[in-house]
């Protein structure tokens, strides 16, 4: 298993994937507060009755580098690198082929899954560290740090880590399942943006008694990308990504150890 | 131990289709065995079930006369269809790639490999700037890491120019006689097969179809007759005379092919200068792999 690690660590650092989707999340993450400070200065030298502008103003009140935190988290523009990252970096062991040099050589199918899994996970935590500094950092040059307790902020960003990880879970499951980098990517990005809504939708389908919507990954990360959550979806985020995780996992190592690599 | 690889009964089914139907093979240690079988013959399908990428739907695999085949895997090194490299990456880290995971100390192991494979100097170069051929050898020295006792190979000179055949042929020889590597090795280059290759398996529509020594070729091949005369036609004429059951062909080259007859030959030219005919040259030649397999194939049937 260590030697399965070294060798997908050493992947990980040689990738260009990993350094583009950790760049790219930076560079997005200054972005969005850049623009949102652009669109508050605006409504601010313009004040208009229209509602936007008057949201607008009412945020460059609130306005910090805890508060742009808080607003752009939920979004999940990072997740979606992750998914990207994920894709590529697991089903190019399939489309280049390279799966084939990995386990012509007696390496155990879990092993290598849960290497993967491992691997992609600490990629994702790194790229939502990276997500949450800059954002951070560029909404503290320009509105100042605001107000935190440092056990708010380590409590907020330990369980949209647990999330993330979890996240990182499905991703891995569906690239090695599917095994083409676009099919792959396509899949990831729908799981982020998408699958909120078909949720929805879906419960609609069976006569909306429950949402499934609920139980969805996104909709823990937005409910606890604050600093006060409350109790309950703290403790049903905690088990709703532990489930998503644990399911992909037992299912992914499933699927892996049956299938013919190509 | 005397087998390296043994499959017994082996078969593999592809949605109700037997892509390997019930394959026993037998692969002794030192044996270079050439695995020959058109395209879809079931040659590929074997190796990847040897190699752990594809399981059997039936029968068992033994490598190194143990059936944990997971465990007996660090010692078989395989090329199994196109070379399976990171293009983004150099020669020197798709080979640092698999040292890691193969758990191997050494750091220099890798700039010897690529040595020994031919790709001295290219070791910085990335390998989607690679040719085919150069590829194939870097593939040879990722499957050389860790000296492996077992080289699966599957068509590993695809691609390869006549000089990087020889290259890689002459290679594969030293790495038999000097390391004592067993090699199974599947390739469309008959010819090149033939040289180097101690024992063969053909396969067909995923039957095996015959198992032999390299050195049972000739019984088994056929044995022709060459004769050239100054006046073929005629000369074709009379051979047919002779015999009642004889397979005769003209060759664009002026010659004439008899199937078997060797030992009429005499008797062929005696009545052949009895009818005025000059016979310029009498030569017995056997049939080239190649020919065998397309016997055993039905090729000739085909043309």
């Amino acid at each position: 298993m260590i030697n399965i690690l070294k060798s997908d660590f050493y992947k990980l650092k040689k990738g260009k994937a990993f350094w583009i989707c950790i760049a790219l999340c930076i560079a997005f993450a200054i972005f969005m507060v850049v623009a949102i400070q652009t669109g508050m200065n605006r409504a601010i030298a313009n004040p208009t009755l229209d509602a936007e502008n008057a949201q607008l103003i009412e945020m460059s009140k609130q306005a910090s580098g805890v508060w742009a935190l808080q607003y752009f988290l939920p979004m999940g523009f990072n997740i979606v690198f992750i998914g990207i990252f994920v894709a590529i970096f697991v089903s190019s062991e399939f489309t280049f082929g390279t799966m084939k040099n990995t386990l012509s050589r007696g390496a155990d199918r879990i092993k290598v899954f849960f290497s993967k899994f491992t691997v992609c996970s600490c990629a994702a935590l790194v790229m939502l560290i990276a997500f949450i500094l800059a954002i951070l950092a560029s909404g503290t040059i320009l509105w100042g740090f605001g107000t935190v307790t440092l056990s708010a902020m380590l409590n907020m960003v330990l369980l949209q880590a647990l999330l993330i990880i979890a996240f990182t879970a499905l991703f891995v499951f569906i690239s090695m399942t599917m095994r083409s980098n676009g099919g792959a990517i396509a899949t990831n990005i729908i799981c982020v943006t998408m699958a909120s809504t078909l949720l929805g939708a879906l419960s609609m389908l069976f006569g909306g008694s429950i949402d499934l919507s609920q139980y969805w990954l996104s909709t823990s990360v937005s409910k606890l990308a604050t600093l006060t959550p409350a109790s309950g979806d703290v403790v049903s985020g905690i088990i709703i990504a532990i489930c998503w995780a644990v399911g992909s996992i037992l299912i992914g190592t499933i699927l892996f150890k049956k299938q013919d690599v190509k | 131990m005397n087998y390296i690889l043994q499959t017994n009964e082996v078969s593999k089914d592809f949605a109700g289709k037997l892509a390997v139907d019930h394959v026993s093979i037998k692969v002794k240690k030192g044996d270079i065995y050439g695995f020959i079988g058109e395209n879809g013959a079931g040659k590929t399908t074997l190796m990847r079930m040897v190699c752990g990428l594809a399981d059997p739907t039936g029968g068992e695999i033994t490598l190194f006369d143990s059936k944990d085949l997971v465990s007996q895997r660090y010692k078989v090194g395989c090329t199994i269809e196109n070379p399976a490299l990171y293009p983004a990456m150099t020669a020197m880290e798709n080979m640092e790639t698999q040292r890691l995971l193969l758990g191997i100390k050494d750091k220099t192991v890798c700039a010897k490999l690529l040595d020994m494979a031919g790709l001295k100097g290219a070791g910085n170069k990335k390998a989607k700037n690679f040719s085919l051929g150069m590829k194939q050898r870097l593939m040879i020295a990722l499957a050389l890491l860790g000296d492996p006792e077992f080289l699966v190979l599957d068509e590993p000179t695809n691609g390869l120019d006549p000089v990087g055949i020889k290259e890689v042929r002459n290679f594969l020889q030293r790495l038999n006689k000097e390391r004592g590597i067993t090699i199974l090795i599947s390739s469309h280059i008959l010819g090149e097969l033939e040289k180097m290759a101690t024992r063969y398996g053909v396969i067909s529509n995923g039957k095996m179809v015959d198992e032999f020594q390299a050195d049972e070729l000739s019984s088994r091949c056929g044995k022709n007759l060459v004769i050239y005369t100054d006046d073929v036609s005629r000369a074709k004429e009379i051979i047919k005379s002779m015999f009642d059951d004889i397979k005769i062909e003209q060759t664009p080259e002026k010659s004439i092919h008899l199937k078997g007859h060797i030992e009429d030959a005499g008797c062929i030219n005696k009545q052949l200068v009895k009818e005025g005919i000059t016979v310029n040259a009498l030569i017995p030649e056997g049939d080239k792999l190649e020919d065998y397999f397309l016997k055993l194939m039905g090729g000739y049937d085909n043309d």
